[in-house]
């Protein structure tokens, strides 16, 4: 079905890159590998900041404010500010906590957080690593993210903070059944667990429309799943203010803080990335059919803006979800997964698995 | 389809599980008799339609005249531990049992341990072995624990759990080092590879040492009285039996199909093995005063008769084992039948609390004598007949001297059989106590169970029939 | 040459790790902090697998291990009273009987894999796809196949779950007359005689 002319997408990484010259000069690999690095600890900051940002300005809108006005043109230098201030507050430790484990919560979700980060298709030429492992890796990751907040709300010896740790585990543990039975409807279409073949397997249509409905419905309970295990509202009961006044970080200050915070918008961007190259064609460009002229015209927008392009799209459906529902309750929270979501997800996998050896999915390759 | 019996017995245990989803507490009485149905179809599928010998899934799945036997064996105590459990899950009993429930969930789950152990003797590799030990020993610890109401029940499931974790690991790390030595899972190929070698010898120690805990033989007997006296009734029946039987099963599978060159160098370990548990279960059991307790060390005791099949690795012990099985599955059941029924109707389980029991119910004293006097090994009832055989196993095999130790312990359990008996016909009985109802199914159940004890010591054809097919199998 | 090394300064780096972590789990006499050293052996062992190329395993390893039971070990630990639940002192000669008995365990398997000759596997370096492998041989019913261990461990996983909600299953509470099922706590209230039962919004029916 391939189209004479379309242009073929080869994907290097930068880890390919990097072993290419390993063999002749390896200080050339090392120096890959170092950027790489910097580039991710660049792009953390970057993410935080536009994302916090992004977050009040949206918020505020929704709400008819204006949000920060103050720093800069329309606030837009107010992340800078805030990063300064969080930097240079004082650490506080409470007395009885457990001060080890107090230190390894937040870090432990942070580097979560930007492992994911490290995999993710950003274009054919931008991906640091392609693991063989691919979505298998992402579903292993999440699980343990939550291990962080767990620890974080134990170990700073206080009651919020172990409901608000509690709450998170049980919350994640349970909807990450959900998440995985979505991702695996894609693996199954695109056979392969690697993302850069699963955005590649997108070459003629995207997976949300091409699976004849399966593919919507898992990208809904993905988005749903997603949302409760980076614990953004409506399922934010983890750290639900009203009732534990800040949950898991109540103890938190700082730069301890700061890496809570910071894991949390990142992983809102690593949930859009994960859904837009799943479902949404990754770096893909969009197609229709055989009309040639319009494919054309689609492939001369460079696959990295495409990317951007629909995680940004996604990231705003996640902050409006926020300043739309309100926030569920646990019993609520644990229904809805348990005797809604999981039947589903199952169902949805069976008729994945039927719509694949029946080929009935749009332009089978 | 060789494996058509475990297929029925999963196809039932799954419908089990919706049906029980679609009915109301009062019609879920429908699902004892559907578990029943289930394992008596499967039972007569494997009669009707399985030959003695098949190959199948890849050389992963056998069936040979030995493990067809042992299907036998775990389908009959499967079945007879429905036939006296479901009294106490319907609630048909004179004093109630709290916590006791769920009995879609009961039975799927004994279904499942039940297919277990029929995989168990079928398998013919190192991961389906220990894959399908765990299935028949996992959902024993949460039947142990069923009375949720119940601290005793608690505990004893706890205990279970931590040591069968423990033997579990215990046998994961000897059939890994098999494995290891070997390069394969397959049991013949193992069978072909292996070389003495401190190892092989680390590996057999592990092995032995979990199946010890599935037999109960005596180092590694610790859990059993805990665990069968906090129990429900209707499980320490299921456990004291069945479960034996797998990890009999899963001795036979090590000893007989690997290990057959090895196994005249063990005969030593086995018989002490067998004479020291015999001695300490016969010897402990004559102080204790629960009857759950007391018959979890007649068990350990009869592990130590059943383990003389093994002894010197003669052809003939294998019949002789078999047949002693039979025969105490269905002698030590129609006891539980016995305890299960008396528990029900007064929730009491002391040995004392039997006292009079011939004045109230005479015929149902006289069965569980039957069977206690079975147990012990007295002539012309069956377990005297498998005992009969096992012993000239063993002196065959010129283990004389355990033969000497085995019958001063069949002796001595005589004694302590006896004090039971004792309560129940020479006691008086309680002034006000009266006759005790029993529910028709529990008496018919009685009644076969007593009648085939009886018949399997005066007809010899069971014996002869397995011994012939088994024999001629092993002679191949 | 070079990879070679790598892989083995790896191994043995790893290895000496994941020792000191085990022993780590074993002595803490805080449960969290056991079950977080634990999350590292379980993660190196993870590591292992990697280097001897079995990436399916490890990424299952990472998912099951960690990403489920390190955290379910959590999860109970924070809903325990305490963590200084491990506090009690152990008699002087229990301890030493008990160190005994591991050390004497250490040093026989140690020395017993040391003097044999293990089985030891072609080393392939193929770049087969062996997730795809892996999934083909579980289903498989040939000889290469693993469909029977697959389906009894299915069903093991099956009878496990509901072996755990029953006994995790709340009771009825025991001013409640008896019912078999215990599961449906307000039918017992069929048994009480009409004048007692209490209507649906809490106010008596007469």
């Amino acid at each position: 079905m391939m189209s004479v002319g379309q242009p073929a997408w080869e994907v290097v990484t930068v880890a390919d890159r990097a072993e290419y010259w390993l063999e002749s000069h390896w200080y050339f690999a090392v120096a890959y590998m170092i950027l790489a690095v910097l580039a991710v600890a660049a792009m953390v900051v970057a993410l935080g900041m536009g994302l916090i940002y992004g977050e009040r300005k949206i918020a505020a809108h929704f709400q008819c404010r204006m949000g920060p006005m103050r720093v800069g043109y329309h606030g837009i230098l107010q992340s800078i500010a805030d990063t300064i201030k969080l930097l240079l507050k004082e650490d506080i430790v409470p007395e009885r906590a457990d001060k080890v484990l107090h230190l390894v919560g937040p870090f432990l979700t942070l580097v979560v957080t930007i492992l994911i980060l490290g995999v993710l298709p950003y274009s054919p030429l931008l991906q640091l690593a392609d693991v063989s492992l691919g979505v298998l890796y992402l579903t292993a990751l999440s699980g343990l993210s939550v291990l962080g907040l767990l620890l974080g709300g134990w170990s700073s010896n206080n009651k919020w903070s172990l409901l608000g740790g509690m709450r998170a585990a049980a919350q994640v543990i349970s909807y990450e059944i959900t998440a995985t039975l979505a991702l695996l409807v894609v693996t199954m279409f695109a056979g392969t667990l690697t993302l850069s073949g699963i955005v590649q397997s997108q070459a003629q249509g995207w997976w949300v429309w091409r699976a004849h409905g399966v593919g919507l419905l898992s990208m809904g309970l993905f988005m749903i799943a997603a949302t409760a295990e980076i614990n953004r509202t409506p399922f934010d009961i983890p750290e639900g203010e009203s009732e534990l006044t800040g949950g898991f970080h109540t103890e938190y200050s700082g730069l301890r803080f700061a890496f809570f915070f910071l894991a949390e918008f990142i992983n809102m961007f690593v949930v859009a990335g994960i859904t837009v190259t799943l479902f949404l064609g990754g770096w893909m460009p969009l197609r229709i059919g055989n009309w040639e002229t319009f494919n054309n015209l689609m492939g001369l927008i460079p696959p990295s803006l495409w990317f951007l392009g629909k995680v940004v799209v996604m990231v705003f459906v996640l902050m409006w979800f926020r300043w739309t529902f309100p926030r569920m309750r646990v019993d609520q929270l644990m229904r809805l997964e348990w005797k809604f979501l999981l039947p589903i997800g199952f169902i949805n996998l069976f008729a994945a698995a039927v719509i694949i050896l029946c080929k009935w999915y749009f332009f089978p390759v | 389809m060789i494996f058509l019996p475990e297929l029925i017995v999963v196809v039932c245990a799954v419908a089990i599980l919706l049906t029980d989803l679609w009915l109301d507490e009062r019609r879920r009485v429908i699902l004892a008799p559907m578990a029943a149905i289930g394992l008596v179809v499967a039972m007569a599928s494997l009669i009707i339609s399985v030959p003695q010998n098949g190959l199948t899934l890849g050389g992963r799945f056998s069936v040979d005249p030995v493990g067809w036997w042992f299907k036998v064996f775990f389908l009959l105590s499967g079945l007879i531990t429905i036939l006296i459990s479901l009294d106490l899950l319907d609630g048909r009993v004179g004093v109630r049992m709290r916590g006791i429930g769920f009995r879609g969930e009961y039975y799927t789950v004994l279904l499942a341990t039940i297919l277990g152990m029929m995989v168990l003797v079928s398998a013919r590799d190192l991961i389906t072995l220990y894959v399908s030990l765990e299935l028949a020993t996992m959902p024993l610890f949460v039947l142990t624990a069923w009375r949720r109401d119940d601290a005793q029940s608690g505990e004893a499931g706890m205990k279970y759990v931590i040591f069968g974790a423990m033997a579990s690991a215990c046998m994961l790390y000897g059939l890994g080092l098999l494995y290891g030595l070997t390069g394969s899972t397959a049991l013949t190929a193992i069978d072909r590879q292996l070389a003495n070698m401190p190892a092989f010898w680390l590996a057999t120690a592990m092995l032995v040492a979990g199946i010890g805990f599935k037999l109960t033989i005596v180092p590694f007997h610790f859990w059993a009285a805990d665990v069968y006296q906090g129990a429900p009734a209707p499980v320490t029946a299921y456990l004291s039996v069945a479960s034996k039987g797998a990890g009999l099963a899963f001795a036979f599978q090590i000893l007989y199909r690997w290990m057959d060159g090895w196994i005249a160098d063990a005969a030593v370990g086995v018989a002490v093995f067998a004479a020291l548990t015999m001695t300490l279960g016969n010897t402990v059991a004559i102080v204790q005063h629960n009857i759950k307790r007391f018959m979890a060390f007649s068990a350990i005791s009869q592990a130590g008769y059943l383990v003389m099949g093994f002894v010197g690795g003669l052809p003939e012990g294998i019949p002789a084992m078999l047949f002693y099985l039979l025969v105490y599955a269905v002698t030590n059941l129609a006891v539980f039948a016995c305890i299960v029924w008396f528990s029900n109707q007064t929730g009491k389980e002391q040995i004392e609390d039997y006292r009079g029991l011939a004045r109230t119910n005479p015929l149902i004293a006289l069965t569980m004598m039957l069977g206690l006097f079975s147990l012990a090994g007295i002539p012309p009832l069956s377990g005297f007949v498998g005992k009969f055989f096992l012993f000239s196993v063993a002196s065959k095999a010129g283990f004389h001297w355990l033969v000497a130790v085995a019958a001063v312990n069949s002796t001595i359990s005589l004694y302590y059989y006896l004090r039971i008996v004792r309560q129940m016909y020479i006691e008086p009985a309680d002034k006000d106590s009266t006759r005790l109802p029993i529910t028709p199914t529990l008496a018919a159940t009685l009644m076969v169970l007593s009648a085939t004890q009886l018949l399997m010591g005066i007809i010899p054809s069971l014996y002869e029939t397995i011994s012939s097919q088994t024999l001629a199998w092993l002679a191949r | 040459m070079i990879e070679r090394a790598m892989i083995t300064i790896l191994f043995y780096g790893f290895a000496a790790a994941a020792i000191l972590l085990a022993l780590a789990v074993t002595t803490s006499r805080n449960l969290l902090r056991a079950a977080v050293c634990l999350m590292g052996v379980l993660l190196i062992q993870a590591a292992f697998y990697l280097l001897l190329s079995a990436d399916f395993l490890a990424g299952v390893q990472v998912l099951v291990y960690v990403g489920g039971i390190v955290v379910v070990i959590a999860f109970v630990v924070t809903l325990t009273r305490s963590s200084q639940l491990l506090m009690d002192h152990p008699s002087p000669l229990r301890m030493s009987l008990a160190f005994a008995a591991s050390a004497g365990f250490a040093v026989v398997s140690i020395a017993s894999l040391w003097v044999s000759a293990l089985h030891q596997p072609g080393m392939s370096h193929s770049k087969v796809d062996s997730t795809k492998a892996i999934g083909m041989a579980l289903l498989d019913t040939g000889k290469t196949g693993y469909v029977l261990p697959f389906e009894v461990v299915s069903v093991l996983l099956l009878a496990a779950v509901i072996g755990g909600i029953v006994i995790a299953r709340k009771t009825p509470p025991p001013s409640q007359p008896f019912t078999t099922g215990g599961d449906k706590p307000g039918e017992a209230d069929v048994t009480l005689p009409k004048s007692q039962r209490i209507s649906k919004d809490g106010r008596d029916s007469r």
